[in-house]
């Protein structure tokens, strides 16, 4: 049997197994709301109830993660191999996708083995989420699985069939597929967001929660509650970082696989574009994160606190120092990526760029730190300058320059500013500091992309350094907490000094000087960027020269990322203190209980490799079977 | 020999600039008045800058190929799972004694007294019986035409005590108020003794010279009841009013005392303002 004929068996019997999982799980809501009697729910051994929900559920968002944030990047990949008559676009897409149709069915068999556990060990709480979420549970969630089921083999036994002529029928086909998937995932987050934050009625009808879910509240009230839409914004951002970080670590296996020049020149560009593609997103999580958590706080002054400030406080912590070493080794990739380079052209820049450049960035910078007018008039009028000069990059040539010259130049002194006042205004305080220490080396990096380029260029890994210099200090401000306990609960009289932050550096610990953090880390990365796509102008890049230890990098990312989203898995989990439906539906049991960030961080890593063994096991089913069988 | 010196080469300035920046960040940080885990906190940070650096300028890695990549894989995997995990131990822990004994205290009543639950669940299944008998009434009556008679038909109730008490018994009532504040986190957004979440909420410290028990006990259970002095315009971080539903009566009126014992003139507790006409 050829390694096509195995893959079309495996992917049969994949499909059968799902089809035989979705008619199990159609069956399960009219049985259960055909139940009058209260269940007495099973006991899980050792893990306990709500730890083995965490382990399945979380199983299940993994592989469902990276089957909805693949495909938008695959489609967007073919059509650039359209466009740009570059095979390599398509070859890309072509190899993810078929390690997506096979996670696919992990998805599926870890979604209805999330349902089973469900019905065994909470028997009660799922009837009262179907009951209430039944137009989503029993119709379309399942027609939505079926339809991508569909539409996923379509999109993969077409591909040699449908090209040249009828490649747009292909694609159009791939933009359904993400569009049923989008659909999906936006579906499913709406029980999600409910059981956190059940839709409330308003002050004027003066009526309890529950007795506005239980009498008033429409199915589309239910659904669009207030977290469900920022909950969308985090996961289909964060599903395509994932997707990106996995894409980047099949490059990885197969470069350390390939045998030939060309095949390692081939995966040292995909992992390029994997790489660019989980940071290009990974740059937007931040503010999703920062907007699906302030919904939280919005909601109930409760919930927040918890998760930020007492038993949750740490787990955050962690997340910071993660998501830190994500920036750096990003950034220790694009560093990898410049070595390999040759520039040829460092032809001078025009003297009137230099100066509108430095002036446009710095005095801006300056202005924030003088209170005199006639500063502040200059940094105004150069701020619009610089604006002006940034449409004047969009509309030449290099757009996507401009667009990130103008992003950095118009929307970051706005951002910060934001979030100054917006703390002012929820607080009514004065404003707070918002770490405007940060903007002037962020400035003063764009300057010198801006102005002096031609020494960007020659001196660019030093220039690269001057951004890690920023990223770890943004870095050490995003971690620094309020105070080093586990819960603010623990602080006593006499530890209260010892373990807290100086009340007049409080300010470090707030959230605009976290923003400010985030956003010049975030900043730092794309003006890395932008040198890098200078430098390629230039010069000449040798694809499958790249230093050894960029593939490692590329595996660190996929880690890192994957043991990230295990780690907030746990906060989504642990969140829900004594309810499964915030003040609906209590949870008085022993199992809700909270972990210790130490307890959580080796499930986490337990989880995080079987994932990986996993995915290692499909990325060579999937294309290191087919490379052998070409090279035998 | 050549590998030592190349080494020693790419780490020496690096590493002397990093023990010149922990240095300076360390006498920095202490006189700024930062106790001494944030000044270990900062000199972390110069190390890690320093492993950063060391890194850009490496040498390049061979190449690793067939099984020897395998093995580099696992291993490297191997050393991130020790790193987080390690991390994750080595950062503070909230005590999971005290987790385990405020989860104890609130499952108290469902533990020591199964009784209980046996006896909602046989009212729940009584009450469903006479749900039946009631449906099966009407039908008859829809059939015929009358009109309902609901007479003889006992409709049950569920008890009373429907939000278990805490078995706090054998404990004074004001150390009773201090479990009940922490159980429910009061600390999140209260501060007392300076200890508690960030101004969200007023500072309690002397709110027993301020408020009566009636009025803490309205405000508790009803929050829109009155305001603190400087909340009134508060459109976001609004007291929860989920504690009808989460605390009773019981432990209400341990808060309450507990409360009361607040009276300490030295903090700025700001006053209560009651809406007009109350």
């Amino acid at each position: 049997m050829t390694a096509r004929g195995r893959g079309t068996h495996a992917s049969k019997g994949f499909v059968l197994l799902l089809l035989a999982g979705l008619c199990l799980l159609g069956m399960v809501p009219p049985a259960l709301g055909q139940m009058t009697e209260i269940l007495r729910p099973s006991e899980f051994p050792y893990l306990g109830n709500r730890v083995a929900v965490w382990v399945v559920a979380q199983l299940h968002i993994l592989f469902a993660a990276f089957i909805l944030g693949a495909p938008v990047f695959v489609v967007i990949s073919e059509w650039l191999g359209v466009r740009q008559n570059d095979p390599r676009y398509d070859r890309l897409a072509k190899e993810v996708t078929k390690v997506t149709a096979i996670l696919y069915s992990m998805t599926a068999l870890t979604g209805g083995f999330f349902v089973l556990v469900l019905v065994v060990l909470y028997p009660n709480l799922t009837a009262w989420l179907f009951n209430h979420f039944f137009p989503i549970m029993a119709i379309t969630y399942p027609l939505l699985f079926i339809a991508e089921t569909i539409v996923l083999y379509l999109y993969w036994y077409t591909w040699d069939t449908l090209k040249g002529e009828k490649k747009g029928r292909h694609l159009a086909i791939g933009v359904l597929l993400n569009l049923i998937g989008i659909v999906t995932l936006f579906v499913i987050d709406a029980p999600t967001a409910f059981m956190n934050t059940p839709v409330k009625a308003t002050e004027e009808l003066g009526m309890s929660l529950r007795d506005y879910v239980e009498t008033t509240a429409t199915f589309w009230d239910k659904v669009n509650n207030f977290s469900w839409m920022p909950l969308n914004f985090h996961r289909l951002v964060g599903n395509i970082t994932f997707g990106g970080f996995i894409t980047g670590l099949i490059a990885a296996y197969m470069y350390m696989g390939s045998k030939t020049e060309e095949e390692k020149a081939y995966y040292d560009w995909m992992g390029f574009v994997g790489n660019f593609i989980g940071i290009g997103a990974l740059l937007f999580l931040p503010l999703a994160g920062y907007v699906y958590g302030s919904e939280f706080y919005d909601y109930d002054a409760s919930i927040g606190p918890y998760m930020m400030g007492d038993q949750l406080s740490m787990y955050f912590e962690m997340q910071g120092g993660m998501v830190g070493l994500i920036f750096l080794a990003s950034a220790y990739y694009i560093w990898l990526s410049l070595k390999r380079i040759e520039i040829q052209d460092y032809s001078a820049t025009v003297t009137k760029r230099l100066v509108a450049g430095v002036l446009s960035i710095l005095v801006p910078g300056l202005g924030q730190f003088y209170n005199r007018q006639w500063v502040k008039g200059l940094a105004f009028l150069a701020t619009q300058a610089a604006v002006l000069r940034a449409i004047f990059y969009i509309v030449a040539p290099h757009w996507e320059e401009g667009l990130g010259l103008l992003l950095l130049l118009f929307l970051f002194p706005i951002a910060i500013q934001i979030a100054s006042s917006s703390h002012a205004l929820r607080y009514g305080q004065a404003e707070a500091p918002a770490g405007g220490f940060l903007v002037l080396p962020v400035r003063l990096f764009a300057a010198l992309l801006l102005g002096l380029e031609k020494l960007c260029l020659k001196r660019r890994e030093g220039v690269i350094k001057l951004a890690f210099v920023v990223l770890l200090f943004g870095n050490a401000i995003w971690m620094t907490p309020h105070a080093f306990v586990g819960s603010v609960s623990a602080l006593t009289d006499e530890t209260y000094e010892e373990l807290s932050l100086p009340g007049e550096w409080d300010f470090l610990a707030l959230m605009p000087a976290k923003n400010s953090a985030a956003a010049s880390m975030v900043l730092m990365i794309l003006l890395s960027f932008i040198l890098y796509t200078r430098a390629i102008r230039r010069g000449r890049i040798q694809w499958g020269k790249i230093d050894f230890s960029s593939q490692f990098a590329l595996i660190f990312l996929a880690f890192s990322a994957i043991w990230t989203m295990g780690l907030m898995g746990v906060v989504r989990s642990s969140l829900r203190k004594y309810f499964h439906i915030y003040d609906l539906v209590p949870d008085l049991s022993p199992d809700s209980f909270t972990p210790t960030l130490a307890d959580a961080s080796i499930l986490i890593t337990i989880l995080t490799v079987v994932f990986f063994g996993i995915v290692s096991l499909a990325i060579w089913l999937a294309i290191g079977t087919a490379k052998d069988k070409v090279r035998g | 020999m050549n590998l030592a010196k190349t080494w020693w080469r790419i780490i020496r300035w690096k590493l002397a600039a990093s023990i010149v920046a922990a240095v300076l960040l360390w006498i920095g940080s202490g006189q700024l008045g930062f106790p001494l885990i944030f000044q270990w906190m900062f000199v972390a940070y110069a190390f890690l800058g320093f492993l950063v650096f060391v890194v850009l300028d490496a040498p390049p890695l061979p190449e690793l190929t067939g099984w020897k990549a395998g093995v580099g894989i696992v291993l490297f995997y191997l050393a991130c799972s020790v790193v987080y995990v390690t991390a994750g131990m080595r950062l503070p822990q909230f005590s999971s004694e005290t987790e385990v004994a405020g989860i104890e205290r609130k499952t108290a009543k469902y533990r020591q007294d199964p009784a209980v639950t046996e006896s909602l669940v046989k009212k729940t299944r009584d009450l469903s019986a006479k749900a039946d008998e009631i449906l099966a009434k009407l039908e008859k009556l829809e059939a015929s035409g009358q009109k309902l008679d609901l007479e003889g038909i006992e409709i049950a109730s569920l008890p009373s005590e429907s939000i278990p008490s805490r078995d706090l018994s054998g404990m004074g009532l004001v150390e009773r108020g201090k479990l009940v504040y922490q159980d429910h986190e009061c600390y999140n957004c209260h501060k007392i003794g300076g200890k508690g979440g960030k101004k969200r909420g007023p500072e309690l410290d002397n709110i027993g010279n301020l408020a009566t028990g009636e009025q803490l006990k309205k405000k508790i259970f009803d929050p829109k009841a009155w305001h603190a002095e400087g909340y009134e315009k508060r459109k976001k971080d609004k007291m929860p009013d989920k504690y009808p539903d989460v605390m009773s009566d019981e432990e209400l009126e341990a808060l309450v005392t507990y409360l009361l014992t607040l009276k300490n003139t030295a903090v700025k507790t700001p006053k209560p303002v009651f809406p007009s006409g109350s």
